[in-house]
């Protein structure tokens, strides 16, 4: 089953879409490698179906074009577009047994009645469900259920997957287990992998890149890493985990290297990096980059809400003025400082980060 | 939930089944029963078991004539409604609302207007536009007659088959004509065949229409209605019987092909399409 570079190269060039009211996409672009894992990151109605409904043919932009491997297929249906899809609940067809739910498209295809049993019988194995093909949809787990979805999708090689929050029906552990299964399943067939999800820790986990999506808009495409240590506006900071974001008004001289003051109070925090001729903006400060110190011995001064306990971590939350910051710190930690204590934040100047708007 | 019905709350709900049943199935056993009785009447007592009048009933050609003409009457209502019925539903489905409601008025406006009057209407229009009476105008009466009660079971079907399946079908490389082959006939022919037997018998049994339109044929109920005006035997007891029998066996075949199939989507929908709109 192993087809090394089969991936497509999908590019998506600034489709817009409304729904009579709704602005669902706002100009989207995006550009995927051949074989690339990317998702699509954002809160519920960002747009993120109606993008993957597009590139699969079931609806078509109002503006904007969809072009896979150089041949334009904005308007093909989706009957003759080499894109398959697991959606989000797995729609097995409730007539058909596991079997021949995984063989309809190479049935409609009209393959030879052999190859389809070789080629299915193979796909069984990739998703680890041999045996159960004579199972009907009714006769399995959600998990198998959704297996069979992804060999279903997958069986038709593919040159792109479109795969819509196919594990958000599923508990934590089996969750868990289907996310490394994608994985090694995106790998080992090399399939461009256009995925959706709200969930951001398997949006982390699973990802070469993440397209963060607000408001029908694309706000940042990147590494998991770029997309959580630098995030490029306000909305993807404050989204992507759980980081600090505080208003800032930058000062007028900069000799002693960037300096912002946290709007509000006198708190003044080093940034590297701020484009000229910017006045206010945001910074941003994940908590796990945030230290803990005696109230003298740093600039930034407030007084313990609250320490929670959450298992391999500590998180203190912080009154600074009238902001909150919290600052995650490691167990055995726990002792520095309690409610009520006044405490010292300590930020390290290579996570903070300037966000203009 | 709530405690054991008390006892005398239970006899009272047994008592009322039974007479229930009793009001609903009585004529019907009378009239089966009495067919097989040999003196030439309708009513008891019953004497001289046999098959009597069945054979007459055979031997009659008038009846077997309006027997034959009810069938292929039937039968042709039938088809042509659920060829065009399942077309329109199909369409409807895909309709807007505004449109989807428009629809309903139009297609079920005939269930809400008297059959003298449609009667009256097909024979003028009939006369006017210069056709004479014949198997064809009553079979134009009998679809438009069977049609909308078709298309009320045909749209409760496919409105409820979710649209993701044909999207399932469309993303697997099946074109809409290859779409409806091979998954929403599939999965929605058993209401369809349950649609087109309820067209089926509907048509059997009219009667105010069929007078109107039929020319100088006969069907069985006309044939029965005259048969009363001269002073009635057991034929019809016979007859009727005969048509009991028919509509039975095909209610029970459609009604076993119906729930099964809802049976098994019942145990699908529980599990894999929660929260499924529409
Ligand atoms: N068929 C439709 N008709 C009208 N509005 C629609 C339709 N489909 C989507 N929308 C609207 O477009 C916007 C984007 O919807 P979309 O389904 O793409 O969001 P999403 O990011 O997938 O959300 P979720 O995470 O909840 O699935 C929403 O405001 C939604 O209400
Ligand atoms: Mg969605």
């Amino acid at each position: 089953m192993t087809q090394q570079g089969s991936g497509g190269r999908l590019v998506v060039t600034g489709v817009r879409k409304r729904f009579s009211q709704v602005v669902a996409l706002d100009g989207v672009s995006l550009d995927f490698r051949e074989g690339e894992f990317v998702t699509l990151l954002g809160p519920s109605g960002c747009g993120k179906t109606t993008l993957l409904r597009i590139v699969a043919g079931f609806d078509w932009p109002d503006h904007g074009t969809v072009v896979l491997d150089g041949q334009d297929i904005t308007r093909l249906p989706p009957y003759h577009r080499p894109v398959n899809t697991v959606f989000q609940k797995p729609v097995l067809l409730p007539h058909l047994d596991v079997f021949e739910n995984i063989a309809f498209g190479l049935r409609s295809r009209r393959m030879p009645e052999d190859s389809i049993r070789k080629t299915v019988t193979g796909m069984l194995e990739v998703v680890r469900l041999a045996g159960y093909e004579r199972r009907r949809s009714d006769e399995l787990s959600g998990g198998q259920a959704q297996r069979v979805n992804l060999a279903r999708a997958l069986v038709n090689q593919p040159r792109v997957l479109l795969l819509d929050e196919p594990l958000s029906a599923l508990d934590l552990q089996v969750r868990m287990e289907m996310q490394a299964e994608l994985k090694r399943i995106h790998r080992e067939t090399g399939v461009t992998f256009l995925y959706v999800t709200h969930d951001q820790q398997e949006a982390m986990a699973m990802s070469d890149r993440i397209a963060v999506m607000n408001e029908g808009m694309i706000r940042q495409s990147g590494t998991p890493m770029d997309v959580y240590h630098a995030p490029n506006c306000y909305f993807v900071a404050s989204f992507v985990g759980n980081a600090n974001v505080l208003p800032v008004i930058v000062d007028s001289d900069h000799e002693t290297g960037d300096c912002v003051r946290v709007a509000d109070t006198d708190v003044k925090v080093r940034v590297e990096d701020i484009p000229e001729d910017v006045r206010n903006g945001w910074i941003s400060m994940r908590p796990e980059t945030l230290r803990l110190t005696p109230p003298d011995e740093a600039g930034i001064v407030g007084r313990v809400t609250d320490r929670s306990f959450l298992g391999a971590h500590v998180m203190w939350r912080v009154d600074v003025g009238p902001h909150e910051i919290r600052v995650q710190g490691e167990v055995g930690e726990d002792g520095v400082a309690r409610s009520g204590d006044l405490v010292g934040i300590r930020p390290d100047p290579r996570w903070v980060r300037f966000l203009r708007d | 939930m709530g405690r054991k019905p008390a006892l005398a709350n239970r006899i009272l709900a047994g008592v009322f089944v039974t007479a229930v049943f009793v009001f609903l199935f009585a004529p019907v056993l009378i009239v089966v029963v009495f067919s097989f009785q040999g003196p030439p009447r309708l009513g008891p007592p019953l004497e001289d078991i046999g098959l009597h009048w069945y054979r007459r009933m055979f031997n009659n050609t008038v009846y077997m004539d309006a027997f034959r003409n009810t069938i292929v009457l039937a039968a042709i209502s039938m088809v042509i409604a659920l060829v065009l019925g399942t077309m329109t539903a199909l369409g409807l489905r895909r309709a807007g609302r505004r449109l989807g409601a428009l629809g309903n008025i139009l297609f079920f406006m005939p269930l809400a207007t008297p059959s003298l009057f449609v009667g009256l209407a097909l024979l003028a229009y009939f006369d006017t536009v210069g056709v004479p009476l014949s198997h064809g105008t009553v079979a134009v009466a009998h679809f438009l007659w069977v049609f909308p009660y078709f298309l009320i079971v045909a749209r409760s079907g496919l409105d409820r088959l979710d649209p993701q399946y044909e999207e399932v079908g469309a993303d697997l490389g099946l074109a809409p004509l290859g779409q409806f082959r091979r998954i929403v006939l599939p999965l929605t022919f058993p209401i369809l065949i349950g649609g087109a037997v309820l067209a089926f018998s509907l048509s059997t049994d009219e009667f105010v229409r069929t007078l109107f339109t039929i020319g100088p044929d006969s069907t069985i109920p006309i044939v029965l209605w005259g048969q009363f005006r001269r002073g009635s035997d057991p034929t019809v007891n016979a007859l009727a019987t005969i048509l009991l029998v028919i509509s039975i066996t095909a209610a029970i075949a459609a009604l076993g092909l119906v729930g099964a199939r809802f049976n098994r989507n019942a145990r699908t929908s529980g599990r894999g399409r929660k929260g499924v709109a529409g």
